[in-house]
């Protein structure tokens, strides 16, 4: 890996977590705690609302993130890794303040990669994830 | 509501298992809630003018999804605030195609703020094939 060069950084508009994104997300990936789903089972796991499922500001809030901030995403890049860190529960009625670093640079085979560097905090300012997504760009990006 | 299957905690140790069967429906449900519309992960006609097999791909961020329901499940909440996930997509799951979402300890190390469990996380597709590999840590706060 060489020469990485920060193409752009974006703070992306805010997501305000709602119980029905919240419902949706955990029904798609079939996650299915009901402290994603109801209120009082959720108060029953000691929190004042729903809560979401990790992956959800790690996969929803990042996909939506890294995309609508950057507003590119090379056409036929290949997603080849991931990394997370999940630092606090995620509740509804949460705002999720993204920032995106776009990085380029060539692997050890020479190839174009582009990294997302997503960090994402919440409304009291506490860092709630952070996460790099690694693409393989196309030889000719 | 949380409640870590994983009673057990030492190297070695299996993780209690995720099962999941991918079918196109999931995928394009999951691709209109998460804005990941990706052509190869929803266009059937698209990818069986392009790919050998003509299938469309399962999103990897859902295969990464299945991994972090595997922590969650075994681990419980600390999973939410202490989680780690590197992974790589190895290969690709298709629908029809069921994954068995698995992994081991591979170690545990006493920190100042509880034990960190590492755990080396594998998705298995019924013939055999991996779609994600990666390592899960995690840090258990001190009973």
């Amino acid at each position: 890996m060489k020469d990485r060069e920060i193409v752009r950084v974006d703070e992306a508009a805010p997501i305000i977590v709602t119980k029905a994104m919240i419902r949706s997300y955990a029904q798609c990936v079939e996650n299915l705690n009901p402290a994603y789903l109801s209120d009082e089972d959720a108060r029953e796991a000691g929190f004042a609302a729903i809560i979401a499922p990790a992956s959800f500001h790690g996969q929803y809030g990042y996909m939506r993130m890294a995309v609508g901030a950057s507003n590119w995403v090379a056409k036929g890049a290949l997603h080849t890794r991931q990394h997370f860190e999940f630092k606090q529960v995620v509740q509804s009625k949460d705002y999720l303040y993204p920032t995106v670093t776009s990085v380029r640079y060539k692997d050890k085979k020479d190839r174009p990669c582009l990294d997302y560097e997503v960090s994402i905090k919440n409304q009291r300012g506490e860092l709630v994830c952070t996460g790099v997504m690694s693409l393989l760009l196309s030889a000719n990006s | 509501m949380f409640y870590p299957l994983l009673k057990t905690i030492s190297p070695g140790g299996a993780l209690v298992p995720v099962v999941k069967m991918i079918s196109q429906e999931k995928m394009d449900r999951y691709g209109e809630v998460t804005g990941n519309g990706g052509i190869i992960h929803i266009d059937a006609e698209y990818c069986k003018e392009r790919y050998p097999h003509g299938k469309t791909y399962a999103h990897g961020q859902l295969m990464l999804a299945y991994m972090s329901e595997l922590m969650e499940l075994n681990f419980g909440l600390p999973w939410f605030t202490s989680g780690v996930m590197d992974v790589k997509y190895i290969g690709a799951a298709h629908p029809g195609d069921t994954v068995v979402v698995g992994g081991e300890v591979r170690e545990t190390n006493n920190l100042p703020d509880g034990l960190q469990v590492v755990c080396g996380c594998t998705i298995t597709k019924q013939d055999g094939g991996k779609t994600t590999v990666g390592t899960c840590s995690v840090l258990l706060p001190v009973q």
